[in-house]
């Protein structure tokens, strides 16, 4: 690879925001590269959150936020589609427990009037009604149709497939440490030693967003990164909550909420606690916190199908709003920055306003080779007894399950691997196409999955890391003659 | 669709059991599916000796116990496919299996259910902290060592003491690893006894009851743990935290039946096991189809298993053949405070008395107890037994229980002074 | 002066009482047995597995015999030196008589 090609834009960054700008940007003729410093895409906010497709009722009318999360809401279904993501338009209900809620809920409806978003009021009778489940102490609900639940991870893996597809590059652990302007173009030095230039540069760092903006001018926000933690449930009961489930929300933001995933799974989450930007761990206290206030919402919430907790970091700023503009000081500098909540339902509309704004800049010409879909994942599920037979005949290896949990074929992994943007550890898999995610946590698949890992990518079994570099899930050998590989 | 006489779902111990025990009662078209690429199943990677003292009256390895009942299979010619998952069984007994052939059904006259169980992973047991690799069940580790041949660390700490920790803890020191300690929650070892002497007391491994690990360390790899004592009702007592620096930390708490295909066929399921609800011939809700083995309840021995599924493929047999009369009357079993569960939760009564084996655990350790079984009326059986703990199963084998005017049966576990 | 072991025999795990030459507490001969072994000579079988050269697999493998319990390590060494050729036969032996010590290493599982 030529390290000294000049590059027309270089995004640093591939969580959803850096991934769907790349994945517009590549609907123009553009020389572009992604720079992530994790060993795969979405590895901080973008791989640990609620996975909400906010419908846009919320935010204060003509911030950023109420702007991009009501295009973003809108264009979601239709993007899923092209990328073959799972989303599912479940609608939400924010739940009212007292006359002072149901207040809130009122001002909301204005709100989302005023944002452009339909919503309607529900009597108790009526929210009870659709949700048998929730505790019989509510006054009432917000249902908001239009919000869905999109699957975090695979959203941002299948815009970075799809832009590599139409010939965008990422390359991954390329830490940023540095940047220079020298003329009209930038130079970008990373913690491994290499240099990279580009006329363009789109700083989409998430939590890291100021400290790299800071390496060419002084931020105009700060990060202030608030931790959220989570229980996930297995996937018990499809109906037993059938839409996104918010408390009433308060100063300190959005509260706990319940809601399916597409996988079928249950979330119940998250906290809101200020921390330090590197801290994902979760603890006991906050958790029973989150279980309290969960089972006053639903209060027969089975905790005992309880399988996972995790924890995310939001990049949140002091400006209170996403910051998308380009650098006044530094032209073709363009930063996106703090993308909090709800930044996962504005990620594609920032995508293709970003991407707009870079065309216009560099008078990008239209990319007529671009493609706008991904080649879809074949599943059992999706494709029914019939044709998966079909299937097994021409390639046996959708016969072979690896997976139990999420009946996942050996097959389907080794198309993870293959493609674009693809996986190379066991997080990365699991990532994209599930396994380890069910009830077992990996304990059944995990050896397998190391195995067609190591096949797929010729390396030995000691190679392969769970998921950062030197994450190695085995040692090598220590017997006989050690002719790994 | 194909018709057989017998599906056996899993091909590890409960499954050849099974399978060997339905043949040599009279049922000769049988077919086990298995999901691995070989029969035996978990006795694949138990390496270790301590196998067969019940059944085969000698010591055996994992895999050496398997290789008997796998050369006893053979014999008779059952057949069986490997690589073979089934991903559905509905109350008609119809059977959707996927392999390499492509998806296939079944219908079965019977089914033996024999999948055996999961490992209880860090989420059930909800231990706060980072979520960085080197958290492996005890299991899967064990996989990694006995099968690809694998170490997943250097420095290792565990936590609980279930066997399966313990057998790891001696097989990670031998080839090189060293072993912290171990901390159990509980005030009392969930292991044999003499896996603690073997595996434990022979590489000065240190045991801490009553302690738990209370946070885990390091963003991306394992750095360290916390470990803290708990109170009696096992809450971590602030103060008395510790860190031990690690790069792995096997979990060894706990099993549970891989039960959720019978549970989505419609089969009710024992809510104290986990495990489906059977009557004294291994027959879960659904008449035909039965289960046996750790899918059912969780066996502390092989052996056990062996039995227990010998049980239930000579049941399974005898319903296939039209060999049962009817049910005369149908009791519930019942448990007093003491018993964690009892297997079975009812008896399907087809004569006025018959053998019964009763299988179940205390919930805590108790020197010396009578086990009383009773109905409303009067007690129906008693025994004293001594040196009951949750670790260990207790078989009850009872003749001639009295089953016909007479209501629920009570198990009563009484502490003696 | 008197010592308390745990007994390996069997799962039952009896504690058995060692006083000089009277050993009380075990409930068979075997029990006996190694109460006695245990305290001049303690044994212990060693299970490992073996490289199977120009694979990635490994065969299980186990001492034919106990060894004395302070030549674990020494036999996990050679263990770990010996690669094995397939097929391997059930309890076909790898390594004859290990370090001298009148135990052979034989597999516990055959691969064709």
């Amino acid at each position: 690879m030529n390290l000294n090609q000049e590059y027309d834009v270089i995004i640093i960054g591939a969580g959803v925001i850096g991934c769907a700008i790349a994945r517009y940007l590549m609907r123009f003729d553009v020389n572009l590269l992604v720079l992530e410093k994790h060993n795969d895409v979405g590895d901080e906010a973008s791989g640990a959150n609620s996975g909400i497709v906010h419908s846009g009722y919320d935010p204060l009318p003509g911030t950023n936020k109420a702007k991009f999360n009501v295009i973003g809401a809108n264009m979601m279904k239709s993007v899923c589609e092209e990328l073959d993501v799972a989303y599912e338009n479940i609608g939400s209900l924010t739940i009212s427990f007292s006359e002072e809620d149901n207040a809130t809920l009122e001002k909301l409806h204005e709100r989302a009037i005023k944002n452009g978003v339909e919503t309607k009021i529900l009597t108790k009778e009526e929210t009870l009604e659709i949700e048998p489940n929730l505790s019989s102490e509510i006054k009432g609900a917000l249902l908001a149709p239009s919000a869905g639940i999109v699957s975090p991870f695979a959203l941002t893996v299948k815009l970075m497939e799809n832009a590599m597809d139409n010939g965008a590059q990422l390359m991954l652990n390329e830490e940023v440490v540095k940047i220079e302007k020298i003329g009209e173009i930038y130079k970008v030095f990373t913690k491994k030693g290499n240099e990279f230039i580009a006329k363009t540069i789109v700083d989409a760092a998430g939590l890291y967003s100021d400290e790299v903006l800071e390496f060419i001018e002084k931020p105009s926000f700060k990060v202030t990164p608030r931790k959220g933690e989570y229980f996930v449930l297995d996937h018990f009961n499809r109906n037993f909550i059938k839409h996104t489930i918010f408390m009433c929300p308060t100063k300190v933001g959005k509260g706990v909420l319940i809601s399916k995933t597409t996988s079928g799974n249950y979330l119940v989450g998250p906290s809101n606690d200020s921390c330090d930007i590197t801290d994902v761990s979760t603890d006991s206290e906050t958790l029973s916190e989150i279980k309290k206030i969960a089972l006053k919402i639903c209060p027969t919430l089975p905790f005992d199908e309880n399988i996972r907790q995790f924890s995310g970091i939001r990049p949140n700023s002091d400006v209170d709003d996403f910051v998308i503009k380009e650098s006044e000081k530094n032209p073709n500098f363009f930063i996106v920055g703090g993308i909090m909540s709800p930044g996962l339902a504005s990620s594609v509309a920032i995508g293709e306003y970003v991407s707009n704004l870079i065309k216009d800049k560099l008078s990008l010409k239209i990319n007529k080779k671009f493609n706008s879909r991904v080649r879809q994942h074949i599943t059992l599920k999706k494709l029914g007894a019939e044709l998966y037979n079909h299937l097994i005949f021409r390639e046996p290896l959708y016969g072979r399950l690896v997976c139990r949990c999420e009946k996942i074929s050996e097959a389907e992994i080794i198309d993870a691997i293959r493609r674009n943007c693809g996986a190379t550890t066991v997080k990365g898999i699991k990532k994209r196409i599930r396994p380890g995610f069910g009830k077992c946590q990996g304990t059944f698949c995990e050896a397998e999955v190391v195995k067609i890992l190591a096949k797929e990518l010729r390396k030995d079994i000691s190679e392969i890391c769970y998921s950062e570099l030197g994450t190695n899930v085995v040692l090598k050998s220590l017997k006989g003659d050690s002719d790994d590989k | 669709m194909i018709n057989r006489d017998l599906v056996i779902v899993g091909g590890g111990s409960a499954g050849l059991a099974s399978a060997i025990s339905a043949y040599d009662n009279g049922v000769n078209d049988i077919l086990i599916l298995e999901r691995n690429g070989e029969l035996g199943g978990i006795l694949n990677q138990c390496i270790h000796p301590g196998f067969g003292l019940h059944h085969f009256n000698e010591e055996l390895t994992g895999p050496e116990y398997a290789h008997k009942y796998i050369e006893e299979l053979k014999k008779r010619n059952i057949q069986y496919f490997l690589n073979t998952q089934v991903i559905s069984i509905s109350n008609e007994k119809i059977i959707t299996y996927i392999n390499q052939t492509g998806v296939n059904t079944i219908k079965a006259k019977a089914i033996v259910f024999a999948a055996g169980c999961n490992e209880r992973t860090r989420g059930q047991i909800s231990t706060p902290g980072c979520r960085p690799k080197g958290v492996y069940t005890a299991g899967l580790a064990q996989r990694y060592l006995n099968i690809e041949g694998r170490l997943v660390g250097k420095k290792v700490y565990i936590l609980g003491s279930g066997d399966i920790g313990l057998i790891m803890a001696r097989r990670m020191t031998l080839e090189g690893a060293k072993v912290l300690g171990v901390s159990e929650i509980m005030p009392y070892s969930n292991g044999l006894k003499r896996n603690i002497a073997q595996c434990l007391n022979d590489f000065n491994i240190p045991l801490r009851l009553s302690n738990t690990v209370t946070k885990i360390f390091g963003r991306d790899k394992l750095e360290g743990i916390e470990i803290s004592d708990v109170d009696s009702n096992l809450r971590p007592i602030k103060g008395t935290e510790k860190y031990i620096e690690c790069d792995t930390l096997l979990l060894s708490v706990g099993l549970y039946p891989f039960n959720s295909l019978l549970k989505e066929a419609g089969c009710l399921v024992n809510k104290e096991t986990k495990g489906s609800l059977v009557d004294q011939n291994l027959e879960t809700s659904i008449e035909g189809i039965f289960s046996t083995g750790n899918v059912l309840h969780v066996h502390d021995l092989v052996d056990f298993v062996s039995e227990e599924s010998e049980r239930a493929g000579k049941n399974a047999a005898d319903y296939i053949l039209g060999k049962r009369s009817n049910v005369i009357n149908k009791l519930e079993v019942k448990h007093s405070l003491n018993v964690g569960y009892v297997i079975p939760s009812i008896i399907n009564a087809r004569s006025e008395n018959e053998d019964i084996i009763f299988s179940f655990r205390v919930k805590k350790n108790i020197k010396k107890a009578s086990i009383i079984l009773k109905n409303s009326a009067k007690i129906l059986y008693s025994c004293i037994k001594k040196n009951l703990v949750p670790s260990e199963m207790i078989k009850l084998k009872v003749k001639n229980l009295e089953l016909i005017g007479t209501d629920n049966i009570q198990l009563e576990v009484i502490e003696n002074e | 002066m008197s010592e308390k072991i745990t007994c390996i025999v069997c799962p039952n795990g009896c504690e058995i009482e060692i006083d000089g030459e009277n050993i009380s507490g075990y409930s068979c001969k075997r029990g006996f047995k190694y109460a006695k072994e245990e305290l001049f000579h303690p044994k212990r079988m060693v299970t490992s597995t073996i490289k199977i050269s120009g694979t990635n697999e490994v065969c299980p493998v186990k001492t034919s015999l106990s060894i004395p319990k302070e030549k674990m390590f020494e036999v996990m060494k050679e263990i770990n030196k010996v690669t094995v050729k397939k097929p391997i036969e059930y309890h076909q032996i790898i390594s004859k008589n290990v370090l001298n010590l009148g135990a052979d290493i034989i597999a516990t599982k055959e691969f064709k």
